[in-house]
């Protein structure tokens, strides 16, 4: 019993950092229509950002968050300038392309310049655990898990009481009318795909405290943060947090009673559950 | 029968026809003859992932699973039960095109990247299932005893594949031409452009979706057994990873997504310089060729939708200046 009830602590825990990364792709997918493959990518750029700041001045990862998070915001603006927003008028699976080959380009140079060693942080606080009642919480896990609740919350903010905010909503909901209602839809695209990877490069960054870095780290993240994308609704705030804690929550358990190589298995269950049920997942949402 | 029409491109497609058949008869390096042979196999899957994405617009990513399901079904029938690799592969494709039938079916519902994602998961899946089967040796993979002969399917030298590949890369780019030029053709092309207007007007979309993935995963079995005795090792990660079915993709996708030349052209500009960065380079440096293949899928995406052979239209067009329609793929709507 005591197991299965830190399996699922350890699940929320594990879902918090899927949330965190779901968010900065909900809110690329909700807004532009573009699935980013390279999602993987950038969260395997923002750990090794923090990395070298470790490694170069000595940074904890939760210090160089911040600058992670402008660097990679930056970098998603001209991204989008320069390259995906040259594929926006393709057929679909060109477009697929555009971030498929960047997914690809990212990651293999990654491996030649910084090689397939794995790299970690090691840090005082690394292992520290608190102990509630026989359930054991890791500290940089659960820094991880408040930091998803604080994006969640500071975007949501965002979106709906802000100027920009809701320009971006209003882009995503119909592209066209938001243009003639003069929005300049193209900088809304570029400052959203920024803010996606901004968000990408927060989840990043905490994941450094307990995690390690090497050039493929990222799909895997990606992948099931695509399927919480969907569970939740594409482009819902509070269906990426939802989803990502039920995903979190079924691997984790599921890990535990049948076995851990079945945990992409046991997210891809859900997922066809969720499509076959509900095509627009749990909370509905904007659907292609 | 139509007349053929003497203008450059027939032309161009005989004369590469003709070196491709006296190949072997000039390259005698074994290194060569086996990028070779990659590029027709490769050629010929992308041929396969072409009837289901190019055609249908069904733009799969899981058809490595079916890939694997032909290596496996072949090689456990030799291995275990000493049945020829050439009815294995008959054998393989019929399994290969009932998995996709079965599995295919909660798929047709799904549109755009729903699609994508559920076929990623379904070949994920597979691979862990196999990875995890003791019966099929699991992670261990499967070495192919080393017996030439015709009916093992196993030769001494290269030519024999090369030629087995040619032959099998014919009658595949014969089934597209003839799907093509069929009803079912024409119904895939409507699915394509718009899935809700087909089934609007009386298309059985579901129906004519099954029929392009049972075919293309029939096709997929095939090369999958013609890779297992060629390469004559298979192992779960090796032939159902994501990045076979992404290479599928590409391959199809660079030569000019839909087009029946498609695939092959994609192939010949994309393997040799992939298998040539691999070799080439060692260690993390091979990395290289996924550098250049990743550029080569950004340009298409951002640059050039409709691949090499939409560039070579424009580039006729121009030259012609005529006022004609181009490819057919290019009056596709913007999904």
């Amino acid at each position: 019993m005591n197991i299965i009830s830190q399996a699922i602590v350890n699940g929320i825990l594990l879902g918090g950092m899927y949330s965190l990364i779901a968010i900065g792709l909900t809110l690329i997918w909700g807004v532009m229509r573009i699935i980013n493959w390279a999602h993987g990518a950038m969260v395997m750029l923002s750990m090794y950002l923090a990395f070298f700041g470790y490694a170069f001045f000595g940074f904890d990862p939760l210090i160089s968050l911040p600058f992670v998070a402008i660097i990679m915001f930056i970098f998603g603006y001209f991204l989008q300038m320069f390259l995906i927003q040259r594929s926006l008028n393709s057929p679909w699976i060109s477009r697929l392309c555009a971030t498929f080959g960047l997914m690809m380009l990212l990651e293999s140079l990654a491996l030649i310049l910084w090689s397939s060693d794995w790299k970690a942080i090691p840090l005082s606080y690394g292992t520290w655990t608190f102990n509630i009642g026989g359930i054991l919480i890791s500290f940089p896990r659960f820094i991880a898990f408040l930091l998803a609740l604080l994006m969640a919350l500071g975007l949501h903010l965002f979106l709906n009481h802000t100027e920009m905010g809701k320009a971006i909503k209003a882009t995503a909901q119909d592209r066209e009318i938001a243009g003639l209602m003069g929005i300049n839809t193209l900088q809304i695209y570029r400052i959203t795909f920024g803010l996606g990877l901004a968000i990408t490069g927060v989840a990043g960054a905490s994941l450094m405290t307990f995690y390690y870095v090497f050039p493929k780290v990222g799909f895997p993240f990606a992948l099931t943060a695509y399927i919480v994308c969907v569970l939740g609704g594409l482009g819902r705030l509070n269906g990426a947090i939802l989803g990502g804690l039920i995903i979190g929550v079924a691997q984790s358990v599921g890990a535990y009673l049948i076995s851990p190589e079945y945990k992409m298995v046991i997210s891809f269950a859900f997922f066809l559950a969720v499509l076959y049920f509900r095509p627009g997942g749990i909370f509905g949402g904007v659907t292609e | 029968m139509r007349k053929i029409k003497w203008n450059l491109e027939t032309v161009l497609f005989l004369i590469l026809f003709f070196i491709l058949i006296i190949l072997p008869l000039i390259v005698k390096s074994p290194y060569l003859m086996d990028t070779a042979i990659t590029v027709l196999l490769f050629a010929f899957l992308g041929n396969a992932w072409n009837i289901v994405g190019g055609l249908s617009g069904q733009a799969s990513l899981g058809q490595s699973a079916y890939y694997g399901i032909g290596a496996y079904t072949s090689t456990i029938l030799m291995i275990k039960f000493g049945i020829s690799p050439w009815i294995g592969m008959l054998l393989g494709a019929g399994i290969a095109s009932c998995a996709a039938i079965i599995l295919g079916y909660p798929s047709l519902r799904l549109k755009g990247p729903y699609f994508v994602f559920f076929t990623i998961g379904f070949a994920e899946s597979i691979r862990v299932l196999f990875l995890t089967w003791d019966w099929v040796e699991g992670s261990r993979g499967i070495i192919v005893p080393y017996e030439t002969g015709l009916n093992k399917m196993i030769f001494f030298g290269k030519e024999p594949y090369y030629y087995i590949i040619f032959l099998f890369l014919i009658l595949g780019m014969m089934i597209t031409y003839l799907i093509r030029q069929s009803k079912m053709g024409r119904y895939c092309i409507a699915i394509r452009e718009d899935d809700i207007m087909a089934q609007a007007i009386g298309i059985n979309t579901a129906l004519y979706k099954t029929y392009a993935f049972a075919i293309s995963a029939a096709l997929m079995a095939i090369g999958g057994s013609f890779y297992a005795q060629y390469v004559l090792f298979i192992h779960p990660n090796d032939i159902m990873s994501l990045n076979n079915s992404l290479i599928f993709m590409l391959i199809a996708v660079a030569g000019g997504i839909g087009r029946l030349f498609g695939p092959l052209i994609g192939a010949l500009v994309i393997m040799p310089l992939w298998e040539y960065f691999r070799s080439t380079f060692g260690g993390r440096y091979a990395g290289l060729g996924i550098v250049f293949a990743g550029m080569v899928i950004l340009l298409i995406g951002t640059v050039a939708p409709y691949g090499i052979l939409g560039i070579w239209d424009v580039l006729k067009r121009k030259r012609t200046k005529s006022t004609q329609k181009g490819g057919q793929i290019e009056n596709e709507t913007r999904k």
